[in-house]
């Protein structure tokens, strides 16, 4: 067994985690990032959107103020977010936008000048804009606040990052997945890791931890998440003793994920003045939001789609139904540059060119609003484990409360990622580094045991892993979707109960190998289970519709489920327990 | 209808060379990559290959298929005729199956061209405080920042077979997209000692591959030929 030692540990080589590692990094710490993909292949990559930011540059968003992204983000988030993270976030984010394009992002910028809009109204850019990093509009905001790069906003970030990293000497091991937290009594010291080169068990102790490993969206079937956002890091740390996920049932569904593929159509394109039509080619959103329209808020308008489904008027196809976005009034050269990505997946996964074509959008799995729960400096102490840190989409800082604002999520990633980063260099020089040997030896040989296991029962006959995970993802999908209630989550709680039973069980192929991904799945099949049930559990408990989590039964906000929702799990019990804490209403 | 394809075959560590294994295969996507992940699905759960956002964005599926490296999420069944035939992208560690080691490769061209830059606070507020440009040179520098790092221009490099050392279009591309970059600290001739070299850009045979297989139609040729233009007005000039 060789044990490699970090001061810092990084799991996940995202934005957050890359974020986190060159912080780490600069102010002097030996880190170490593991990635289970090489950085660039991150679902971060995918993010197209951009990065909300009172940067007050355009004439659009002339009245902007750090006050005023406050507003948008709370109410966004059904008033459940935790105001002093969002104050902090919002005014933290403006420096990130800045140092991001110092770091070499080519933000979109300000062309001084009159432009005549989408919906016919007149902005004139003043001249003394012209070249300042400009901002779209997007959904559930009060002023034009989202900077961004075209629609590959993610990947543009992500380059950066990666170069910053490579320049700040950050040390990248990719392809390697870790497997569970190496804890003593309640303080964390690393992770066991598969190393998917060598197929061997490799361990990596440290004295500060963080988990940036991204969103859960795999657990669904319908997910705009790459494949492998499949909630690793958040169920590494359900898994070990004392940890605590908050907000596990408040998922967001994006209104515009193609059909059949539910690959991402940015939310830019009804920023950019994109319509919405039923099967009567209605501009249906004008019935649900009559202010906003398209713009409303994302649980809105995803909300509003089934709804309209339910009294007949999605458009009905073999592939599943769905709805139209219009942007061909957006225009050629418009599409072209700004909504590029769109274009080509729409005519690569959907056959429609929406320069001249309708694109066929319905709602699906986007974004995980809950995740490991932390304080505000990202830290997990006061919730069951010392030492561990979580930033980006994993963690639930609570910034973005019930509803995540489009545009929030690539500044959470960076803003929790440096804070978090802060947070370990204090935690560094607080604590110690005195792990037991034993306790190191024991979660070594449990994981290698667990290895060997799948391989003596390799080829032999039962339910296999891939059968589970499947099983696992369509009751996410049908029970756990936009609208919920207590019939279908009660069904969903059994049928998780019943595939958690046959996963200790459950076989691979006799083509053994410990790098084939079979096994990788085979390895976390059982805490995307425990995740699942995190979810179901909590959208069950909580007898409400609030923000993202719609319950046909309780249709109303109920003041007493003003209250962020705890889960842990009980491995004695082999169940969920459910706790609740205050959220607070001012900073 | 059926779609017979054949896949090379590969489990590191084993005694077992690479052979190809075939399979008929009833499409229920229209993707390459839809039929692969049918395969994984239903015959052989241990088919390793490389993917995560199914959408072109993140590179990881470039593969050799039919011969031409290209993105498996990006390839449209309609487009292949016949059967298809599918091999890990050459020039590449393989690291089982289809999959391949481009991320050691793309990590090394990131290492070589670091140069870390520490600013002070206050150093980022001016830098901040003074960030003016004309959109149209981030469109140009946008233009340049869309390589995924999927290595199909790397495979496709006939330069690159002949001339291992030889630092191939991606690496070439960001050199030129950072020189570029007004905001960026390192110096022309830095770029000079790094690739005005017969391994950098004057190692290019311009048979312009890489600009023909490139999935994200990046002007690879234009750049270039832009990047040699530029290092050799400058080694008139230095």
């Amino acid at each position: 067994m060789e044990i490699i030692y970090s001061q810092a540990l990084v799991i996940g080589g995202g934005l957050a985690g890359l974020r986190a590692a060159i912080e780490l990094k600069e102010r002097g710490l030996d880190v170490t990032v593991l990635s289970l993909v090489p950085p660039l292949r991150s679902h971060s990559s995918a993010a197209m959107g951009g990065v909300q930011a009172a940067l007050a540059t355009s004439c659009m968003g002339a009245r902007d103020s750090v006050a005023l992204h406050f507003e948008d983000t709370m109410k966004g988030g059904a008033y459940m977010s935790d105001p002093e993270v969002v104050n902090c976030f919002c005014n933290r984010v403006i420096d990130s936008v800045y140092q991001l394009d110092s770091w070499g992002v080519p933000w979109t910028r300000i062309t001084a000048g009159r432009r005549v809009l989408s919906d016919g109204r007149v902005i004139s850019e003043s001249f003394e804009s012209h070249g300042k990093i400009a901002a779209r509009n997007f959904g559930g905001t009060a002023q034009w606040r989202t900077c961004y790069c075209s629609d590959t906003t993610g990947h543009n970030m992500m380059r950066a990052l990666l170069r910053k990293a490579a320049g700040s000497g950050v040390k990248i091991i990719d392809r390697i997945r870790a497997l569970s937290l190496i804890s003593e009594d309640n303080r964390c010291y690393g992770v066991t890791a598969l190393d998917l080169r060598s197929g061997k068990i490799r361990v990596f102790t440290s004295s500060t931890t963080l988990i940036a490993t991204g969103g859960i969206g795999r657990i669904f079937k319908y997910s705009t998440n790459g494949s492998i956002c499949t909630g690793s890091g958040q169920a590494l740390v359900l898994q070990s003793p004392g940890g605590t996920l908050a907000n596990m049932e408040a998922v967001q569904f994006h209104p515009t994920a193609l059909v059949p593929s539910s690959v991402l159509v940015t939310e830019g394109c009804r920023g950019d003045g994109g319509y919405l039509y039923n099967s009567k080619m209605e501009r249906f959103m004008e019935k649900y939001s009559p202010d906003k329209k398209e713009l409303a808020s994302r649980d809105i308008v995803s909300r509003s789609m089934i709804l309209e489904e339910r009294i007949g008027n999605a458009v009905e196809n073999t592939w599943g139904n769905h709805f139209w976005l219009d942007i061909r009034h957006l225009g050629k050269e418009h599409i072209d540059r700004h909504l590029r990505e769109v274009s080509e997946n729409s005519i690569c996964f959907a056959g429609v060119d929406p320069v001249k074509d309708l694109i066929p959008v319905y709602p699906a799995q986007h974004y995980a609003m809950g995740g490991i729960r932390t304080d505000i400096s990202l830290s997990a102490q006061n919730y069951g484990i010392a030492g561990l840190f979580a930033a980006g989409e994993s963690a639930c800082w609570d910034l973005h409360g019930f509803n995540r604002l489009g545009g929030n999520s690539l500044g959470e990633t960076v803003v929790s990622g440096e804070l978090a980063a802060e947070g370990m260099c204090e935690n560094f020089s607080n604590n110690g580094y005195t792990p037991s040997a034993a306790v190191i030896t024991k979660e070594y040989k449990r994981q290698c045991e667990r290895l060997v296991k799948l391989e003596e029962k390799a080829g032999s006959n039962g339910v296999t892993f891939s059968k589970l995970t499947f099983d696992l993802r369509s009751v996410m999908s049908r029970y756990a979707g936009v609208f919920r209630n207590e019939e279908g989550l009660k069904l969903a709680k059994k049928e998780l109960g019943r595939i958690l039973e046959k996963v200790d069980g459950a076989v691979v192929s006799k083509n053994f190998y410990s790098m084939s991904p079979e096994i990788e799945n085979a390895l976390e099949c059982r805490g995307m289970i425990l995740l699942a049930m995190t979810v179901v559990e909590g959208a069950l408990a909580r007898k409400e519709s609030r923000g993202c989590h719609n319950r046909d039964d309780y249709p109303d906000m109920a003041e007493e489920y003003q209250k962020r929702t705890l889960t842990r799990w009980n491995n004695d019990t082999q169940s969920v327990m459910i706790d609740y804490e205050d959220v607070s209403l001012h900073v | 209808m059926y779609k017979k394809i054949k896949i090379l075959r590969y489990k590191p560590g084993s005694e077992t060379k690479p052979y190809f294994e075939s399979y008929d295969v009833e499409p229920d996507g229209d993707t390459v990559l839809s039929l692969l992940q049918q395969i994984q699905k239903y015959i052989d759960p241990s088919l390793k290959f490389d993917y995560v956002c199914r959408s072109g964005v993140c590179g990881s599926c470039a593969m050799l298929i039919n011969g031409k490296p290209r993105l498996a999420c990006r390839t449209c069944l309609n487009e292949v005729k016949g059967s298809v035939t599918i091999a890990p992208l050459p020039g590449f560690l393989m690291l089982g199956d289809l999959s391949v080691d481009t991320g050691s490769y793309f990590i090394k061209i990131h290492n070589r061209q670091a140069l870390n830059v520490i600013r002070s606070k206050q150093q980022e507020a001016e830098l901040a405080a003074n960030s003016n440009y004309e959109n149209e040179l981030m469109m140009h520098l946008y233009e340049l920042d869309r390589c995924i790092e999927c290595g199909c221009c790397v495979s496709a490099c006939a330069t690159v077979q002949m001339n291992a050392d030889f630092a191939g279009a991606a690496e070439l591309l960001n050199a030129w997209r950072l020189m570029s970059d007004p905001r960026d600290d390192r110096t022309n001739k830095d770029w000079y000692e790094l690739y005005a070299t017969d391994n950098g850009v004057f190692g290019c045979t311009a048979l312009l591959a890489c600009d023909s297989y490139c999935p994200k139609n990046i002007p690879l040729a234009s750049s270039l030929a832009s990047f040699r233009v530029a290092l050799l007005k400058l080694g008139v000039r230095l």
